[in-house]
């Protein structure tokens, strides 16, 4: 009986450990993908090659030796340099949303596996060589430099015996999230930051008002995969290891956060909304790790589970907003 | 105010030049400053068209637009803006929807300024917005903080009016700004329309599809067919204009494409 309970307490603490260590990696993602997807009305699938982006050059600098958090920084620079392409190609080059999304995705792949590649051409005598088998994936142990100092702090000089590496991870990752959402908070609310939303919810009129639509665009969008290489960033520290595989499935991912978050924590206001996405990110993993810990599921479901999911996600929205339009019209309230 | 010099525009969604569709054929027109212009024309007239070439939604293929005397023929759209105070036909292209009244009144108080990283909700200007508010009748200033997707057509245009001259333009186009809205709410925005225009002696240009409304209104009267102006009075002789005269006008054109 005793040894059940553990097991079940195991479990518990398992899912709720990496809810919050792997959940918060995509609720940054998360908020990057509602930037872009809700904000700009823009359905940008250079999300997938941002969020590897950001993980190869974190680890690629992390085992150079910089800093990790120096190395997030230059993730989410990469990432924001991603987003102004994708932006310059949908602007001024005239190519559909669509499109431009997908063209920067594929030019990622290749950049991702050059990238991946420099760390693999220092550290051995192989010859730089993208093609060659296993180039493409780097196991680390970044996770240990990124949060030992802080392991350190807790175990050591407070002596809190029971204070694991992990839990140091987690709160670095609260702190980081937090800080990310009242800057992106503060920015959105600037005349800038207006520009880019009302340029999202009418070009037209953003245009009459003086806002120049195709910089407010470029802008929204590299804001938005900065946040994506950000959240690919802190997802490598974690797992302490990259692929260029790892984007793959992301945006479904992101999406089905903001489905979620909204749907309970709602969308009236910006500073909820955003709160929604994270809310909406954790609750996804959750049910992903309880999936996952409770072996229901071997982990190589996992990207099915992730499809199957957003599909439930979106028909039980779906059926939500016509029980609403029955009973309310359309919901909105007019004289 | 606005000169307008030999504007030619074609349109052509085919290549071949049998289809070609004149919507502005060498249009001259010269507005001065403080007029209000009224236009009609029939369906394919061009007259959208010439408002979208003074917005600079369109290009012209040739011909010259000149605000106060500024060369605007190949400046932006956007950057065109802080000459220009716009109301569009449908409702929903005025505002934005998922903001409140008050963000989007701030977004049209800085048409005309430079926007930076300041915070971009200015709590002084509130005041001073509730009070244009309320000069519209509407109850729309205690409704300050509520989103715009949730007001009525006819609030809406009367929200995009006011934030079109909420920082005064040069000029003010107002494109079939009633078209849209029931014949009650219609008259109400065009009185707060002829209201605002007459106080602040905006130069302003009105496209509408009733004729009353056009001589009604307005202290030059403008018809168009085929991307000309066959018709133009102001002063006095627009005074006496009546409906027959600009049916009979319509009629010998062989026009009678137009909504009584």
């Amino acid at each position: 009986m005793l040894v059940l309970a553990q097991t079940g307490w195991q479990i518990v603490t398992g899912i709720a450990l990496d809810t919050f260590s792997s959940g918060l990696p995509y609720a940054m993602l998360a908020l990057g993908i509602f930037l872009s997807y809700r904000i700009l009305d823009f359905a940008d699938l250079g999300a997938e090659g941002s969020f590897t982006l950001g993980g190869a050059v974190t680890a690629v600098l992390v085992y150079s030796g910089v800093n990790p958090f120096i190395a997030l920084l230059f993730a989410s620079v990469a990432g924001f340099f991603a987003g102004s392409v994708t932006g310059l190609l949908c602007t001024k080059l005239k190519i559909p949303a669509l499109l431009s999304g997908i063209i920067t995705m594929t030019a990622l792949f290749t950049i991702n596996l050059v990238i991946m590649g420099i760390y693999k051409a220092q550290t051995s005598s192989q010859p730089f060589n993208i093609l060659t088998s296993n180039t493409n994936y780097i196991t680390t142990s970044i996770g240990n430099r990124f949060y030992y100092s802080l392991y350190a702090f807790f175990n050591s000089t407070l002596g809190l015996s029971w204070f694991k590496p992990l839990y140091s991870a987690i709160l670095l990752l609260i702190v980081i999230t937090v800080a990310v959402m009242i800057i992106v908070y503060y920015f959105y609310g600037t005349e800038i930051g207006m520009g880019v939303r009302a340029t999202g919810m009418n070009g037209v009129m953003a245009r009459a008002q003086g806002i120049d639509t195709d910089n407010m665009t470029i802008l929204g969008l590299a804001i938005s995969n900065a946040l994506i290489s950000l959240g690919g960033g802190l997802s490598s520290q974690v797992s302490g290891s990259t692929s260029s595989n790892m984007g793959v499935g992301v945006l479904v991912i992101g999406l089905a956060s903001i489905i979620i978050g909204e749907a309970i924590v709602g969308r009236k206001t910006f500073k909820r909304n955003l709160i929604a996405v994270v809310v909406g990110a954790i609750i996804y993993y959750m049910i992903i790790s309880t999936v996952i810990n409770t072996g229901l599921l071997e982990p190589h479901y996992l990207k099915l589970l992730y499809a199957v999911l957003i599909v439930v996600v979106l028909v039980i929205s779906h059926i939500k907003k016509n029980k609403k339009q029955v009973i309310g019209g359309n919901g909105l309230a007019r004289d | 105010m606005l000169e307008i010099e030999h504007a030619k525009k074609t349109f052509n969604l085919t290549n071949n030049p049998l289809d070609d569709r004149i919507a502005l054929d060498d249009l001259s027109l010269s507005v001065k400053e403080g007029e209000f212009v009224t236009i009609i024309g029939g369906n394919g007239s061009g007259k959208s068209t010439l408002m979208n070439a003074i917005s600079g939604v369109i290009n012209l293929d040739y011909g010259k637009i000149m605000i106060k005397g500024i060369d605007v023929t190949s400046i932006d759209e956007h950057k065109r803006a802080k000459y220009l105070g716009r109301v569009f036909q449908d409702p929903n292209l005025g505002t934005a929807p998922g903001m409140s009244i008050i963000e989007n009144m701030m977004l049209a108080y800085r048409r005309d300024k430079k926007k930076g990283l300041r915070w971009g909700f200015d709590k002084k200007l509130r005041t001073k917005f509730a009070e244009s508010l309320k000069t519209l009748n509407l109850g729309l200033d205690t409704r300050m903080d509520q989103k715009v997707g949730l007001l009525s057509g006819g609030q809406r245009q009367a929200l995009t009016l006011l934030m079109a001259t909420l920082s005064k333009p040069d000029i003010l186009l107002l494109d079939e700004h009633t078209a849209a809205l029931d014949p009650k709410t219609a008259k109400l925005v065009l009185s707060i329309t002829d209201l605002v225009v007459k106080e602040s002696k905006i130069t302003t240009l009105m496209i509408t599809h009733n004729m009353k409304d056009a001589i009604d209104y307005g202290t030059r009267l403008i018809m168009m067919k085929e991307g000309k102006i066959i018709f133009d009075v102001s002063g006095d002789e627009k005074k006496t204009l009546t409906k027959e005269d600009l049916l009979k006008k319509f009629d010998d054109d062989g026009d009678a494409n137009i909504a009584l």
